[in-house]
């Protein structure tokens, strides 16, 4: 089954192709086994031990073919998933400029699902974000606004200048388009370890997005049928690496610190997304 | 024809056109980035790559080198010149890889206008088998992509400017290469000059000469990918 990473730069589709395999291989994916791992994983294992370095990874390079290509064994059940790990500046100028990359078309009609990456940090700003974590139960004084590209006076508007939510909507519009049947879609809220730590108690992923990316949470209610979704909250390092790691977390192992927070709020595998995509295509 | 115009790519919420000395439609843009984006095991590293851009109607000369200063792990930094297809026959092309220059300190206005032709050159040459291999790689009539082991790959680069100037002018735009840290399967490049093969062996169709142990034949050692 080939699933499909949809994500614009730096919103943690490699970082969490590879937590997933560290999951894997270090036996922390549930009832999820690897059987054998198809093509190369060289540039898994470099991202695990970068990782371990509390490093974050690099960016991926446009013309990058690399993949997480394995076989996965869910009880009697052996499944292939194969999840092309594109750069994200393919899917960002495809959208700035309304123009199809090749690839990505050719795969829409071919996948069984698709993953769709957000950033926490980036659609709900973190002084937001404390403000809501506020005890006294005051509102804000402010509403906080959508982060969007940096306006130029003067600037003509493009849709680069489209705020995160609006993109991704734009995104799923445009795939619809091209695709006659249902396409499962996980949407991954990545740098969850920032909501965790900062709003008290933690919101439910679903609750967070309904209440931070309103636009995007009604286009998935209104296209359920087209658009059969689960959405988990996710860190892939665990924590921030620039800021440090908690102390507990510094002697744990990558696959140990990564985590994932089911649509109800559930701690869950880093496997979670893709054993609900294989439930959603079968 | 006194001056090439220039590109310049770098990150900044992505990795994106940071300066041009003529503008390019999104089309040109999305058919020049992936030869002007690279990864990097070394920080001292850099790499080269020629090919011709059809939608650009032109070649495209360019430089890429690791930008660690820039906040997001990975970033690049590329610069490439725009030869037409009359530049590409009628100017001695080695004198550019001197123009190529890594910007610094944020200082983009130099990129921003067609850069005057150098006079003159400065040429160095590659160790002995490797030239032989690139000039083996260049003339061979076998049609399949090369690709050429070599443990410092930046040593090929006055070699290969050198081998497209040689070129018959027809010939020149159909001849593309790139060094690099691994060279890949199926790379759209006829010469790729890398210090290993990136994926599991057998994948490509690519011929890889090895010409870092020698045999005695003249001709170097040669197998499929």
């Amino acid at each position: 089954m080939k699933f499909m990473l949809l994500g614009e730069q730096a919103t943690g589709k490699s970082s969490l192709l590879v937590a997933l395999y560290g999951a894997l291989v270090n036996r922390r994916a549930g009832d999820l086994r690897i059987v054998r791992t198809v093509d190369d994983v060289e540039f898994l294992s470099r991202g695990l031990l970068a990782f371990g370095r509390q490093e974050s990874l690099r960016r991926t390079e446009v013309d990058s073919n690399a993949a997480l290509l394995i076989e996965l064994a869910r009880g009697e059940q052996v499944v292939t998933v194969d999840i092309p790990d594109r750069s994200g500046e393919l899917l960002k100028h495809m959208l700035d400029t309304r123009v199809w990359d090749p690839d990505l078309l050719a795969q829409i009609s071919l996948a069984s699902g698709a993953l769709l990456f957000l950033r926490a940090d980036e659609l709900a700003p973190l002084e937001e974000v404390e403000m809501q974590a506020e005890p006294n139960g005051n509102a804000p004084t402010d509403e906080a606004e959508p982060i969007t590209q940096p306006h130029v006076p003067g600037a003509e508007w493009s849709p680069a200048l489209m705020p995160a939510d609006s993109r991704a909507v734009d995104l799923l519009q445009s795939m619809l388009g091209q695709r006659s049947h249902p396409l499962p879609l996980a949407i991954i809220i990545s740098a969850w370890d920032r909501v965790k730590a900062l709003i008290s108690p933690p919101p439910s992923p679903s609750e967070w997005l309904a209440d931070n990316v309103t636009l995007l949470d009604q286009y998935l209610t209104s296209n359920g049928e087209r658009l059969p979704h689960a959405i988990f909250g996710v860190s892939a390092q665990g924590g921030d690496f620039s800021a440090g790691l908690p102390g507990d977390m510094l002697g744990e192992d990558p696959w140990d610190r990564s985590f994932v927070v089911g649509p109800h709020g559930e701690r869950d595998t880093l496997a979670s997304p893709i054993l609900w995509l294989l439930d959603a295509t079968t | 024809m006194d001056a090439v115009d220039q590109l310049l790519f770098g990150y900044r919420d992505g990795h994106q056109l940071i300066a041009a000395s003529r503008p390019l439609s999104s089309r040109q843009q999305r058919d020049v980035l992936p030869h002007l984006d690279a990864s990097f095991d070394q920080a001292d590293a850099q790499q080269l790559v020629g090919i011709s851009i059809p939608s650009l109607d032109g070649y495209l000369l360019g430089r890429i080198w690791p930008a660690p200063e820039r906040p997001r792990p990975g970033a690049v930094w590329a610069h490439a010149l725009l030869l037409s297809a009359e530049q590409l026959t009628s100017i001695r092309l080695a004198g550019l890889l001197g123009s190529l220059r890594r910007p610094l300190d944020e200082q983009f206005d130099q990129y921003n206008s067609a850069l005057p032709l150098p006079h003159g050159f400065e040429y160095t040459a590659a160790p002995p088998p490797l030239a032989r291999a690139l000039a083996w790689a260049v003339r061979s009539a076998d049609i399949s992509p090369q690709i050429v082991l070599w443990d410092n790959p930046d040593e090929a680069e006055g070699t290969l400017v050198a081998l497209l100037d040689a070129s018959p002018s027809a010939e020149r735009l159909n001849l593309s290469f790139r060094t690099r840290e691994r060279a890949r399967p199926n790379s759209p490049y006829r010469i790729q000059v890398a210090a290993a093969v990136a994926g599991p062996p057998g994948e490509g169709r690519e011929f890889v000469i090895d010409p870092r142990d020698p045999p005695h034949e003249s001709r170097p050692q040669t197998s499929a990918a």
